[in-house]
């Protein structure tokens, strides 16, 4: 929305405050200006004139030689192009050396005659898009007057307000209704709609519709209530006025809209003052209005030419039964006001913000006027709309006369009231409210507001009641937001200090990243959706569950319902590095719910891929598996790889496992296939693992007591164990021996002989807290785990 | 014999002495079983009786204070030899970073990285640290949030729908209504996560990013302390002192609304081209939980307030490390991760 300094500055006192202050202060408290656009900054020696004399060039068909008086006794030869120059007339004139918009006049030869000058059009010095022709000044206009004391009006500052942050406030659609809040916020009195309130500014002019009381009704009927809340109309005949007065054009203009006819621009005029929208028909078109639905399979013809199919949900203007309107959107081409219309309706209406908001949608139909109904109008606005619009054309058209009695059909607003607690409301702040400044406030905005001890009665005016003032939170916000939100001074609450409850799953999601970037890993982040054109070259087949259905832009669509396969895309990206390991945290969906829902979890994924030829497959493998295995120590969970178990097709077919902590399988480890590798690059091999860190977090804890430390001297036993098993299995064996003299034990060797036999050497440290260990002591140890390998087949290396 | 004169003479030869021999000659001059100390020690019998005792006491110093420095010094002297021969050995580069393998830099993700200072700095001040899920339903990302069905913030545009009729959240804000009837009705928490909006591409909007919700509830709960919580966290995760403003705003779940702004980080608020000369940045939307979210999730409005914000995490990051583009976060760039330090 684009405010008009001028246009607030008629309603509102502002002298002394500049536009820029307004700027500032209407972003500060009301809604979010985007800036301030200065008109009239690039017009100088532009004087007001008169066409004295006005011959034809010789030698052209279009330009015209004219004698041009600005002065008593100084006239000018200019040659001009104009299709409406012609003797007495008085225009506007840029001399030698004047700045017009940025073109500076020179004297010129055009087609062998001089000319000292131009006259402009409306387009040219900015003030319209009217350039058919040169602007015609008032036939009283005096000559030889600066530009700024002809057309003040085209010296304004445009202040422009982002129209989402008015969303929730129709009031503001209109001068007016910002010119009361700067009332409000400067303290500077606003001009009254109230005839009698002029002790202090002149109230704001307008045509009293009880005038025109006697006169006939016109025949109005509301068939759809909840979705037309009110209609009005008045006819007025004879409006013999063609084009809108320059001022009124300019205002327009600057504000956004271009000028048609007198009749539209004052629609348009008092949309941008009042923000109510209105509808001139020409009245020889409408008969008895009704206000519903059609049932009908013509089209209907809007004035801009859309064809519009009537539909149920579409709400009509009708004349006796046609549509002649789409209510709160478009009007019909039948009925629009053409050249030849003197007899016009003029309506007033309110109609309910989800319905035009639908309608205006469907049909892709966005208008000013759509755009301020779906803000919830006023219903009471429409009568003030009529009485202004009354006025202005009474105004500028003297020959104009309302025709019929004002006639209102629909509902009125009952007045709401909310009662706020002065201390509630400082609880609700943090900080102190005078209570003179608040009501001075209130009541400045348009609110009563009645104190009694704590409490304040706060009485709603119709134009806040629609939508955006509905309880006491809204009350708080009108009065802290004029007590000034940049003047609240930040304060810590006194709280109980409670501890902070931490999400296990959190502090996985952390340990498990550190883990592995400690280890070099890059962590990345990645699109939730699978990158299918790649997965689809790599060869890579994934499941999707779940599918965005409406995608604006084509792209992919499918959810992911593992991570790997966005791991292996990012390699794909990335493969101009040598050497690879990546990362990354991220949400999948694997299951659908019997209720259709999705299953989330959050899932750890990590690559390693190298082109090195001394870094085999087999290397890079075991290194991440090694990685693995200390990630999950430092948790405190023992590791187990189930061989071969992993169930992704995109890993080697042999070397996979499934990842085991503790008893619960929390993930997939592997080396991937090549042939899938080879397609990232032929040198490239690659291994991921895939690990599911709710299960990981909501594995059981616990916590051991620390071992003693002996005292005394220990002893290392080594077993070289021969077999074809692989040394988990050999492992498992092991694991279950227990004798109070072990201490520890681990593996400290691996060598797989010409018969590709195993040969694993077990450490044990052997020793007694005790006491030191007897040769016999130590030999039965020796003993018994001689005893458990060869016992399991394993053949003990002497 | 003199002793008055034997603590001055043993101090200077030991200052003298520069070898192994040197201070195996002054033990035995001093402190040997022949030593000067040792047989004057022999010989207090000699002494009369009524100065036997301060002799003694003398002696005794004199042969302690010997023994100490004649250990120092062997000490010296032998860390002087070591070191001597150490000096000898081959220099070991460190300078030469590892060339691959196990110790390669690896890098946390920019948006983790703010992400966990955003997290520690809300988490220092008591707020749960939440983590909503980023499919959630039609009823979590709009109803209860006070957005009805056929209001304008519900633009089927911005938002990415389900097969299954849910939705890729909009908005962080979606985890509220959970909040609520899990922690209800005293608490704080953020959510930090990510967000998506079905829109096209550019250098500043992405489809997938993060935002953070926060939300803090309780019976006083004030809009200044809501100033105060944003004010604070910004400086800590920022590490500079950062001023914040609120300036109207309008959101369905929130009431009053506001815009939050913050002191320009890149010139301190005296005016620069990323503030367009204001001095401040947009940084968020924030306000007063409205009674009717309040309400759905379990918690009596007449009772309670508090007040609710989410800001972008993502533009966050991109203002933090000066990112240019906000789609290099998403696109698995190595190079770009490791180049955010």
């Amino acid at each position: 929305m684009k405010y008009s300094y001028n246009w607030l500055a008629e309603f509102v006192d502002l002298r002394g405050i500049s536009p820029e202050e307004v700027e500032k202060y209407i972003t500060l408290q009301i809604a979010e200006a985007e800036g301030i656009e200065k008109k009239g900054e690039n017009l100088s020696g532009i004087v007001s004139a008169e066409i004295i004399s006005c011959e034809a060039h010789p030698n052209s068909q279009k330009l015209h030689l004219l004698k041009v008086k600005v002065g008593e006794d100084k006239i000018l030869d200019v040659v001009c192009g104009a299709p409406n120059a012609r003797k007495g007339i008085k225009v506007l004139l840029a001399t030698i050396g004047a700045n017009v918009n940025g073109l500076v006049i020179e004297k010129a030869k055009i087609a062998g005659y001089e000319s000292n000058g131009m006259c402009v059009s409306g387009a040219e010095i900015g003030i319209s898009n009217d350039n058919d022709g040169i602007i015609e000044l008032k036939p009283s206009a005096k000559i030889g007057l600066p530009i700024n004391e002809v057309l003040p009006f085209a010296f304004d500052s445009i202040i422009e307000v982002d129209n989402k942050s008015l969303t929730n406030r129709p009031d503001l659609w209109g001068h007016y209704g910002m010119a009361r809040e700067l009332s409000a916020v400067f303290d500077r009195h606003l001009r009254s709609f109230n005839p009698k309130d002029d002790k202090i500014l002149q109230p704001v002019k307008f045509k009293d519709l009880a005038e025109f009381e006697e006169l006939p009704k016109l025949s109005i009927k509301i068939e759809d209530e909840k979705n037309c809340l009110s209609y009005g109309a008045i006819r007025v005949d004879n409006v013999q006025r063609a084009k809108a007065p320059l001022e009124m054009q300019t205002r327009l203009f600057y504000c956004g809209i271009n000028a048609h006819s007198f009749l539209v621009d004052l629609t348009n005029y008092i949309m941008l003052e009042l923000g109510q929208p209105m509808h001139a028909f020409d009245a020889r078109k409408i008969g008895a209005i009704s206000i519903g639905n059609v049932n009908s399979n013509e089209k209907f013809s809007t004035l801009k030419g859309h064809e519009v199919l009537p539909e149920s949900e579409i709400l009509f203007i009708k004349s006796d039964g046609k549509p002649v309107a789409i209510a709160g959107v478009m009007g019909g081409k039948d009925s629009e006001i053409s050249g030849d219309t003197t007899d016009t309706i003029l309506e007033f209406a309110t109609f309910d913000a989800a319905s035009v908001r639908k309608t205006a949608t469907k049909l892709g139909i966005r208008t000013d006027a759509s755009a301020r109904y779906e803000k919830s109008l006023d219903p009471e606005l429409n009568k003030l709309a009529a009485e202004r619009a009354l006025y202005l054309i009474w105004k500028h058209d003297k020959e104009a006369r309302v025709a019929s009695a004002w006639t209102r059909e629909g509902q009125n607003y009952e007045e709401k009231e909310i009662t706020i607690s002065r201390r509630d409301l400082e609880r609700f702040c943090g900080f102190k409210i005078d209570h003179n400044m608040l009501s001075k406030k209130l009541w400045a905005l348009g609110f009563k507001a009645y104190l009694s001890g704590d409490l304040v009665r706060v009485g709603v005016p119709s134009w806040r009641a629609t939508k955006d003032i509905n309880g006491i939170q809204d009350i708080y916000e009108e009065i802290v937001r004029m007590y000034g939100y940049q003047n609240i001074v930040p304060t810590a609450p006194k709280l109980e200090i409670k501890p902070v409850i931490k999400r296990k799953i959190a502090l996985t999601e952390r340990a498990i990243l550190d883990f592995f970037v400690s280890k070099g890993f890059c962590e990345v982040q990645t699109y939730t959706v699978n990158d299918s054109k790649i997965l689809k070259n790599l060869g890579v087949e994934t499941k999707s569950y779940l599918k965005i259905v409406n995608n604006s832009v084509k792209g992919d669509d499918e959810l992911r319902s593992e991570l790997t396969p966005s791991l292996l895309a990012v390699a794909v990206k990335n493969k101009a590095h040598k050497q690879i390991r990546i990362c990354e945290i991220g949400k999948v969906w694997s299951q659908l719910k019997t209720d259709g829902h999705a299953i989330e979890e959050v899932i750890f994924s990590a690559l390693v891929g190298s082109k090195e030829k001394e870094t085999q497959n087999s290397s890079i493998y075991s290194d991440l598996a090694n990685s693995v295995r200390a990630f999950f120590e430092t948790q405190g969970f023992a590791v187990k790889f189930e061989l071969g178990g992993a169930e992704k097709l995109y890993f080697h077919p042999k070397n996979n496992a499934k990842v085991f902590a503790g008893e619960v399988a929390v993930g997939e480890i592997g080396i991937i296939h090549p042939e899938v590798a080879g397609k990232i690059d032929n040198k490239l091999g690659v291994a991921a693992i895939e690990l599911n860190l709710g299960l990981i977090a909501n594995l059981p804890t616990h916590t051991e007591k620390a071992t003693r430390v002996s005292k005394y001297p220990k002893t290392t036993l080594d077993f070289t164990w021969t077999t074809k098993e692989i040394y988990g299995k050999v492992e498992d064996i092991f694991k279950e021996l227990n004798d109070e003299y072990i201490i520890s034990w681990r593996l400290k060797d691996v060598f797989v002989d010409e018969d590709k036999n195993n040969k694993y050497t077990l450490e044990y440290i052997v020793g007694s807290n005790e006491k030191t260990l007897a040769g016999d002591d130590i030999h039965s140890v020796w003993e018994k785990i001689a005893d458990l390998g060869r016992s399991n087949g394993l053949i003990l290396e002497e | 014999m003199q002793i008055q004169g034997l603590s001055g003479e043993i101090e200077s030869e030991l200052k003298n002495s520069r070898t192994e021999a040197d201070l195996t000659e002054f033990f035995a001059k001093y402190l040997g079983k022949s030593g000067v100390i040792t047989k004057a020690t022999a010989e207090l019998g000699q002494i009369e009786a009524n100065r036997r005792a301060e002799v003694g006491q003398i002696l005794n110093t004199v042969r302690q204070s010997a023994t100490q420095g004649y250990y120092a010094k062997v000490k010296e002297i032998h860390d002087a030899q070591v070191k001597e021969q150490l000096l000898k050995d081959e220099l070991v580069d460190i300078t030469i970073p590892a060339i691959s393998g196990e110790l390669m830099r690896g890098s946390l993700h920019p948006i983790t990285k703010v992400r966990r200072e955003v997290e520690d700095a809300f988490s220092n001040m008591g707020f749960i640290v939440e983590d909503g899920p980023e499919v959630a339903t039609e009823f979590e990302n709009f109803e209860a949030v006070n957005v009805p069905k056929n209001h304008p913030a519900r633009d089927m545009q911005d938002t990415f729908w389900l097969n299954n009729g849910d939705v890729l959240r909009t908005q962080t804000s979606a985890w509220q209504n959970h909040c609520l009837k899990t922690y209800g009705p005293e608490f704080r928490a953020i959510v930090p996560g990510r967000c998506f909006r079905n829109e096209a591409t550019d250098a500043s909007h992405d489809n997938t990013f993060f935002q953070c919700e926060g939300m803090m509830v309780g019976e006083d709960i004030s809009i200044s302390n809501l100033v105060y919580f944003m004010k604070t966290a910004l400086t800590s995760v920022l590490g500079k002192e950062i001023d914040v403003r609120l300036r109207p705003g309008y959101f369905p779940f929130t009431e009053p609304s506001f815009e939050l702004d913050m002191s320009c980080v890149f010139c301190g608020g005296e005016g620069c081209q990323t503030c367009k000369h204001s001095g401040w940045i947009e940084f968020c939307g924030c306000g007063m939980i409205h009674p009717k979210v309040l309400e759905m999730g379990g918690v009596d409005p007449t009772k309670y307030q508090g007040f609710a914000f989410g800001f972008g995490l993502t533009r966050l990051t991109m203002m933090k490390y000066d990112i240019s583009d906000i789609r290099l976060l998403n696109s698995g760039s190595i190079d770009f991760i490791k180049g955010v330090k």
